[in-house]
């Protein structure tokens, strides 16, 4: 009888040590996608090595690449590039699986990486340089 | 996590081991029954595990892990309740049925995570769903067959299925769809128009508890894709409205309402149910009874609607908050796969079947505890019952290809 006693709280006491540890683990996945993102931020950065004077870019200005980066001439974008030669939401650069990529969103004048105009989605890896409308990036770690 | 996630499995097994062996030593004698069932439904988890694990892993396995382990404490349950009955045959025991049903949940759980197409894709046909769940709700009305006083059942002989339960989930595949298109308030009547004949059906065919689940569903979708608080407004005016008007019109109606107000007045009657639950949830105290120790057959239907007053019986308060605070994790889970999902129309699914879970938990166990009127509805994933036990892994294998499809950083 008191073994029956006993197992009564026991199985209680899992029960609530299952619910504990789901509970643990979503807390620890909150607090990882923060983390996460505080250290991809800083991971990529952009240089800008060529500018036309009108667009009001200082040449050598860095622009640290976030989660998600996006290119254009409207000012809701995240680099704004007031540049005629500039789609509105022209390209994005983002951080998936710890690799940097790029993606053209059907841009007029396209995106240009190293000297070739890309299709869709394209890796990026520090030293390449983007060519949007009539500025130049490089990506820089 | 993945060493996380081995431990809290370990746990579940080792939790629901442990009950059905103490569910083999009562009444004295050793009944190996309960082991093949603990066993089994543990290999079944395992299965689905190793395979999401191994083959989807991007998706989120919580959603599996807490309905298995729902599903498991409700088999224990159901077959606590079986053990009473000693002279049945086992193929025929609710509990050996429940373990086939949750082995097809589990299979239909797996095929839509393997073979769903982008849930996107299944925005195209979206008028053919608010016609399947109507013509599904009109079904039983002409064919339906009349089980414990609600006319929305539909006999197959060996088998029989409840139609309200998977008109639910088409009536989200198009409400994300329509709500989508919402401009001014004249859309919102126009979307508001099916919705309404849906829930004007279930009414007349008695089946209450779905009617509420479909308007609180609607409710929750519409607020959450047109962030519009006025609509919520109308929508609970209108309820109330409703509410008032089925009152004096339907019998049926007006009898739970009187019920839930006052019990006592026929209490070997109508108000016997919701004395004896709550006898059941008084006895069981804190800790409760113990499994075997308690008298949860008393209860009436205590291995479908009333399985919620039964586990308070035997596990107690702490108990019986254990099983809603896994359904809480479990709508956050489904929540969260709304948050990361890729498109609007993934998004509002993944809200509808999490709503559609949170509504169906409170209309039951409000209405066991006397909390609400009482409709008659299952527990999900914990109820005995083929059709909801379906229904419901049908709606978290839906939600773990959302989640899997969602979690990118790009758009």
């Amino acid at each position: 009888m008191s073994a029956g006693l006993i197992l009564r709280y026991v199985i209680i006491a899992i029960i609530y040590i299952i619910l504990f540890r789901i509970v643990r683990i979503m807390y620890l996945d909150l607090k990882g996608i923060r983390s996460d993102d505080e250290r991809k931020d800083i991971t990529y950065a952009l240089e800008v090595i060529d500018v036309p004077g009108s667009i009001g870019i200082a040449r050598g200005s860095l622009y640290p690449v976030h989660k998600l980066t996006s290119i254009g001439r409207k000012a809701d974008n995240s680099i704004t590039l007031n540049d005629p030669y500039v789609s509105s939401y022209h390209a994005q650069i983002y951080i998936e699986n710890d690799g940097l990529f790029i993606k053209d969103l059907n841009s007029t004048n396209g995106t240009i990486k190293n000297g070739i105009r890309i299709k869709g989605v394209e890796r990026l890896q520090s030293g390449d340089v983007i060519e949007i409308g009539r500025t130049s990036f490089k990506v820089v770690e | 996590m993945e060493k996380y996630e081995k431990s809290i499995l370990k746990a579940i097994y080792t939790v629901t081991m442990l009950m059905f062996l103490v569910l083999a030593f009562i009444k004295g004698g050793f009944n190996y029954i309960p082991l093949v069932l603990g066993l089994s439904s543990c290999a079944l988890i395992a299965c689905a595990h190793f395979i999401i694990k191994r083959f989807f892993p991007k998706g989120d396995k919580y959603l599996l892990i807490i309905s298995a382990f729902l599903a498991q404490l409700g088999l224990v349950m159901i077959y606590r309740l079986d053990s009473v009955n000693t002279n049945v045959a086992i193929v025929k025991l609710k509990s050996v049925r429940q373990v086939w049903w949750f082995t097809i949940g589990m299979a239909i759980y797996i095929l839509l995570v393997v073979f769903l197409p982008e849930i996107k894709r299944l925005e195209k046909v979206k008028y053919a769903y608010i016609v399947a769940a109507i013509a599904l709700l009109a079904s039983t009305l002409f064919l339906g067959s009349e089980i414990k006083g609600s006319r929305n059942w539909l006999n197959f002989g060996y088998f029989s299925i409840q139609p309200s339960e998977i008109a639910k989930l088409f009536l989200i595949l198009y409400l994300a769809s329509a709500i989508q298109d919402i401009k001014n308030a004249y859309d919102t009547i126009k979307v508001a128009i099916p919705v309404f004949i849906c829930i004007m059906l279930l009414v007349v065919e008695k089946d209450l508890g779905a009617a509420l689940i479909f308007f609180g569903v609607f409710m929750a979708m519409l607020y959450i894709g047109t962030s519009n608080k006025k609509y919520i407004l109308i929508g609970i005016a209108c309820f109330a409205l409703g509410g008032v008007l089925s009152y004096f019109l339907f019998n049926h109606v007006r009898i739970r309402v009187d019920i839930w107000l006052n019990p006592w007045a026929d209490k070997s009657g109508k108000g016997y149910q919701i004395l004896q639950s709550l006898f059941g949830i008084a006895a069981g105290g804190l800790f409760g009874k113990g499994l075997g120790e308690g008298n949860p057959y008393l209860i009436p239907e205590a291995h479908t609607d009333f399985i919620f007053s039964a586990i308070s019986e035997e596990l107690g308060l702490m108990g019986a908050m254990a099983i809603i605070l896994l359904y809480l994790l479990l709508v956050y889970r489904g929540l969260r796969a709304a948050i990361y999902a890729k498109d609007n129309y993934s998004r509002l699914v993944a809200v509808g079947i999490s709503s559609m879970i949170a509504f169906q938990v409170f209309v039951i166990i409000g209405g066991v505890t006397k909390m609400i009127p009482l409709t008659g509805i299952t527990l999900p994933f914990v109820s005995y019952g083929g059709s909801s036990m379906v229904l419901n892994f049908t709606s978290i294998g839906v939600l773990q290809r959302i989640s899997e499809s969602g979690r990118k950083y790009y758009e």
